[in-house]
């Protein structure tokens, strides 16, 4: 251990010379000083434990001596000496803190145990202000390392160095990897359009400047503390900068707040080089979740295409099987009607009813062979809007039967898709078809076409899609429905009122143009088809 | 001009062909032969040509497509008019049958009204050419 230092202040020699001996005998470490400057002078270049001072002295009064002392080293210990004792001195000696008041002439004995008591005093003293310090300084560093957003993390930091080390002002500032600019991300105390415009150039590297740094920090009134990364990919290189400055109490930085902040200054980089990782990490999961949503969402539009081009190509196959029995039993049961039971009421219900269930089976293949259609396009140029009215036009004399307003939001100018014109107009019938199914007795429905409509990524080139919306003010759809509504066959109508197929078809369609179909809809008040296609050059 | 036109129907479904001679001969106006068999049919059609063709599109040796074009290439047969009637229905069917010069594409179940209309549409037509 260090040997304990002493500084013994006393414009009468002799009484130097006596404490030095014993002093010296008593193993510390003693230096001696005539007047008030001197003693200040070698109480810069060293930092002493004990101060023993003379109060009456020419040139510098005792208590100035101690009070300046004390500012740069507050754990230094003192005791005073003096032959004429006032009680302003003695409760000026206690205001600074001294730890005894001795008068002269004194027992030397009674000195040195004064001493030793005084000592032992301050180590454990300064034992506790250091505990307590590295205590705060480690839940300091502690929440430093908590904080993964860079904003807050960058406060934290200079709120933890201007706490340590007790100043007002202060700023963090960060080097641009790109620019090789300092930009200030967190700032104390200072002007904010100072900060704003805060972007030094940095000429020189400034890694150099940061090995300097320590030396130059050290002794002047400011701070500049550099934050070195410590991470293997860049070990060594300068992040930026932590600047300290203005104490609260206008005294300069001790060593010990100095060393702290360093410490601090490290524990920074290391959080700042995390929460950069971090956020890296963060932003490239939110990229990997993203591309995994997409993923399962074209995955299910695929299958579900799949499995209506399997339903086209299977309708495809076995239509003509069921239609060829259909054409026998059409027959037979007409020539039943004609012949054999000529004007029986009862027969002619008969085959009435026999001659629906003929035409139910037959929309059934109808509907089923669309879906092969649906896989066989003949694209070409075709107004969106002439389009929409044409197959309004079919269901037109239907909605005015039921009540039903027929209502049209179009833009202006002419909107343009690539399609298969027979094919898509389909699409519109099915949702007009079913809206009106909606609204037996009166209702809306509300056509729109709208171009601002959000744009899709296809292959990392941007394609402008034009949205198409059929509103109607219907039933709506129940919420356990409506993740059915596109599956084949899936009906809430009566028999012979519904095949299940139009909505199938009408995905399967938009799926082979490119597009998109999607439902809104709430129980009695209506549901909303939204059609996305790509919309032509 | 005759009284009863005289239809040929040419359909592998024997049971088709049945109801559909009894249905349309009720009606007094025509007179329907069928051919279950294509060869055969072609054969009646050159034999004692027609007024008017109803031809099955998938049928077993040849199809209906092959045999429209025998029939429209051969002058005995050239100008009997022939609609379709069949359970086959797709747009490259029907193409190669329009391009042979079909009269019409009518696709099963297909109730005995509208083949009589057809029947009357086409003979009228095929009439007001002839006069
Ligand atoms: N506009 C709508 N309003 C309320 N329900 C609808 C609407 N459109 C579709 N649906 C529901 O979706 C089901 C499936 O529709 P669709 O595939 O067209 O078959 P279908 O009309 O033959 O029943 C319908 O039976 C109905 O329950
Ligand atoms: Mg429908």
């Amino acid at each position: 251990m260090d040997k304990q230092k002493i500084l013994v202040v006393d414009d009468e020699a002799i009484i130097r010379q006596l404490l030095t001996r014993s002093l010296l005998k008593e193993g510390y470490e003693v230096e001696t000083a005539e007047d008030g400057n001197i003693a200040l002078e070698k109480a810069k270049k060293t930092s002493f434990n004990l101060l023993i001072t003379d109060l009456k002295m020419p040139k510098k009064d005792g208590m100035e001596v101690l009070k300046e002392v004390k500012r740069t080293n507050p754990y230094v210990e003192l005791i005073i000496l003096t032959g004429y004792p006032t009680i302003e001195t003695a409760v000026e000696a206690v205001r600074i803190g001294a730890f005894d008041f001795i008068c002269k002439p004194f027992d030397v004995q009674a000195m040195l145990t004064t001493i030793k008591q005084c000592l032992e005093k301050q180590k454990y003293q300064i034992k506790h202000i250091e505990l307590s310090e590295l205590m705060t300084f480690a839940e300091i560093t502690r929440l430093i390392t908590s904080v993964f957003e860079l904003e807050p993390l960058f406060n934290r930091i200079l709120d933890s160095a201007l706490s340590i080390t007790k100043a007002k002002r202060g700023s963090l500032m960060l080097i641009d990897p790109k620019t090789r600019a300092l930009n200030v991300k967190a700032a104390r105390g200072l002007d904010k359009n100072i900060i704003r415009n805060t972007e030094i150039n940095l000429n020189e590297d400034i890694s150099d400047k940061a090995v300097q740094g320590k030396e130059q920090a050290l002794t002047s009134s400011t701070l500049n503390i550099p934050l070195v990364s410590i991470s293997s990919r860049s070990k060594g290189n300068a992040l930026g900068m932590l600047n300290i400055s203005d104490k609260v109490s206008e005294e300069s930085f001790t060593e010990r707040e100095k060393t702290l902040v360093f410490v601090l200054a490290g524990q920074a980089a290391v959080a700042i080089e995390n929460a950069g990782l971090y956020l890296q990490l963060q932003e490239n999961i939110d990229g990997l979740r993203k591309v995994i949503a997409q993923l399962n969402d074209t995955q299910n539009q695929l299958i579900q295409t799949e499995k209506l081009a399997a339903v086209g190509h299977l309708a495809f196959g076995i239509a003509h099987e069921i239609r060829n029995p259909l054409g026998i039993i059409l027959g037979g049961v007409e020539l039943l009607n004609n012949t054999l039971c000529k004007n029986d009421n009862a027969s002619d219900e008969v085959v009435g009813k026999i001659k629906n269930s003929i035409d139910r089976a037959n929309n059934i293949i109808v509907d089923l062979l669309k879906f092969s259609r649906a896989s066989k396009l003949e694209l070409k140029l075709v107004d969106l809007g002439k389009l929409l009215d044409e197959a309004a036009a079919l269901v037109a004399s239907r909605a005015r039967l039921s009540n039903v307003e027929i209502e049209k939001n179009f833009p202006k100018e002419n909107v343009r898709v690539n399609a298969d014109e027979t094919v898509l107009r389909q699409v519109f019938f099915n949702l007009y078809t079913n809206a009106l199914d909606a609204m037996p007795k009166e209702g809306r429905l509300k056509l729109s076409i709208s171009l601002n409509g959000k744009n899709k990524e296809n292959n990392g080139k941007k394609e402008n899609f034009v949205t198409v919306e059929v509103a109607d003010t219907g039933k709506g759809i129940r919420e356990e429905e409506l993740s059915n509504i596109f599956n084949p066959f899936f009906t809430t109508k009566e028999p012979g009122k519904g095949t299940g197929l139009g909505l199938s078809i009408a995905h399967l369609i938009l799926e082979r143009h490119n597009g998109r179909i999607d439902v809104k809809s709430k129980v009695n008040e209506g549901t909303t088809f939204v059609v996305k296609l790509p919309q032509a050059a | 001009m005759r009284n009863r036109r005289k239809i040929l129907l040419i359909d592998d479904e024997e049971d088709f062909c049945f109801f559909i001679k009894q249905n349309l001969e009720h009606s007094a106006k025509v007179l329907v032969d069928y051919a279950a068999n294509p060869d055969r049919g072609i054969a009646m059609a050159r034999k004692d040509p027609p007024d008017l063709i109803f031809l099955d599109v998938m049928m077993p040796g040849k199809d209906g497509i092959k045999i429209i074009e025998i029939l429209k290439k051969d002058k005995k047969t050239m100008s009997i008019p022939i609609v379709m009637l069949t359970a086959v229905e797709d747009d490259a069917t029907k193409l190669k049958a329009a391009r042979y010069y079909c009269e019409d594409y009518l696709v099963k179940p297909v109730s005995r009204q509208r083949l009589e209309d057809k029947i009357d549409e086409v003979l009228n037509r095929q009439g007001q050419i002839r006069a």
